[in-house]
């Protein structure tokens, strides 16, 4: 275990963690956007910025990337740390002034107007979901692609995706909500990923309930019954509640 | 995506206490999901489930051993708390949905609005605080037990053995009657 302070605040947090983990264990509140607790940490957006204290050293870093180490005396909510994340909100709000979640961090950060020019693009290349779909779907179905202002997550060559398997996990760690899926018909949509989907009919009721090709990866890949992966919760909840009625008469 | 082997085996460490179903009494009133709603911010990790539609019978997660939701969920965010139920934790949620289409009895459900999976976590915290799980304590015709499932099953046996006594002694009067 390693002991630090956080704005005045003893706490320890095992070794390895990050200042954003040991300040949350407080329940310190330090805003974030490139980070999920369930990813590793990548230091995109630099508004998890703190102020770390060693040795008689003030430095100013990321607290999502930041390792705890022993007698580190730590602050989160000086006035140049309000100063650096206004404009680094700012910056982010130029980039995507459509997105709504952006824009209400921003005015919750304290930003009234943004002195820079914008970009008009939604995605704040944070990272998020080409690492949960590259780390834990283990699908390289999106990357980053080109450099400098046309750098942007897309598919290779931005076409429809033959590995995406459709589960959405991409939408839904996204912090601007720019990646939309659709379900229509007998499609799943990821439109942004110019990427198509089949959906799986349940077999017992015909409903379509997950995309084909997660279905079918949980069939090769796991030992689920393939019985049970064709057939939607619902009837899954049906067949099992007949199962229990019959034993318990 | 394989199947992760978990570190320990999932299913050590204290016997489990479940929710059982206590047979013939559910009325399918929907107490129970009330109940679980107000205790899981208005989303129900339990159901009910009307069978030849007609019977009602609830159902909660199994909190299985080896849980698939738990081996199949790539971010870890599925786990075993100390006195044995399968929990999501939030924040580590990536929304993969894999959990919802593996689990065997259909129970986790997906929240677009809060972006992480639902399940039963057997209320946790009311366990912890020594009470039992807001399901079980609203029921009004006691149609729902924790227990052990020794404790569920002895119960059932002289339950059981109760209604075939009463059942006997019908038999007997009705025969004493036609005799008669
Ligand atoms: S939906 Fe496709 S692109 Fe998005 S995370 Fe899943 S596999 Fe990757
Ligand atoms: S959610 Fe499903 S798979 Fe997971 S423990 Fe409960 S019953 Fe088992
Ligand atoms: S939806 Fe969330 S809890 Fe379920 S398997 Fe995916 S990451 Fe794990
Ligand atoms: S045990 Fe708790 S979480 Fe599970 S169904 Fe009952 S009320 Fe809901
Ligand atoms: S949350 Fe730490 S840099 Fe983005």
């Amino acid at each position: 275990m390693i002991r630090i302070e956080i704005d005045g605040n003893a706490v320890e947090v095992a070794e390895g963690s990050t200042v954003l983990e040991a300040a949350r264990k407080l329940g310190i509140d330090i805003p974030t956007l490139c980070h999920h607790a369930g990813l590793t940490p990548y230091g995109a957006c630099r508004l998890c910025v703190v102020e770390v204290e060693q040795r008689g050293r003030k430095r100013i870093e990321s607290s999502c990337t930041r390792p705890v180490e022993p007698d580190m005396v730590v602050r989160t909510d000086t006035d140049d740390l309000r100063e650096y994340r206004r404009t680094t909100a700012e910056l982010l709000v130029a980039q995507c002034p459509d997105s709504k979640p952006i824009r209400e961090l921003a005015e919750r950060l304290g930003v009234q107007n943004v002195r820079f020019e914008g970009r008009g693009m939604e995605c704040i290349l944070c990272g998020l979901c080409t690492r949960a779909c590259q780390q834990k779907i283990g699908t390289p179905a999106i990357s980053f692609i080109h450099r400098g202002v046309d750098r942007k997550v897309a598919t290779p060559f931005e076409i429809q995706s033959d590995v995406c398997i459709g589960c959405g996990a991409c939408a839904r760690v996204c912090p601007t909500g720019c990646i939309a899926i659709e379900d229509m018909g007998n499609k799943r949509v990821l439109r942004v990923f110019n990427t198509e989907l089949e959906l799986q009919a349940c077999s017992e009721c015909g409903a379509y309930f997950a995309p084909q090709r997660m279905i079918d990866r949980l069939k090769t890949e796991t030992e689920v019954t393939e019985g049970l992966l064709t057939r939607c919760p619902a009837c899954r909840r049906q067949a099992i509640g007949a199962v229990l009625r019959q034993a318990m008469r | 995506m394989l199947l992760r082997p978990l570190e320990r085996s999932s299913n050590e460490g204290p016997e489990l206490k479940r929710v059982y179903l206590v047979p013939n009494r559910c009325l399918g009133c929907e107490e129970c999901i009330e109940a679980c709603k107000r205790e899981h911010d208005w989303v129900a990790c339990n159901y009910i489930e009307w069978v030849n539609r007609i019977y009602p019978v609830q159902m909660v997660c199994n909190h299985c051993a080896e849980a698939p939701c738990e081996l199949i969920c790539p971010a870890g965010a599925i786990h075993r708390t100390e006195t044995g139920a399968v929990v999501v934790e939030d924040d580590k949620c990536i929304g993969c949905t894999l959990c919802n289409i593996v689990c065997p009895f259909g129970i986790p459900k997906f929240s677009e609005e809060d972006r992480h999976a639902i399940k039963c976590d057997q209320c946790a915290e009311r366990v912890a605080a020594g009470k039992e799980p807001a399901c079980v304590e609203a029921c009004p015709m006691k149609a729902l037990t924790f227990a052990e499932v020794e404790d569920y099953e002895a119960e059932r046996r002289e339950r059981t053995a109760r209604r075939i006594l009463e059942v006997g002694t019908c038999l007997r009067r009705f025969v004493a009657k036609k005799e008669s």
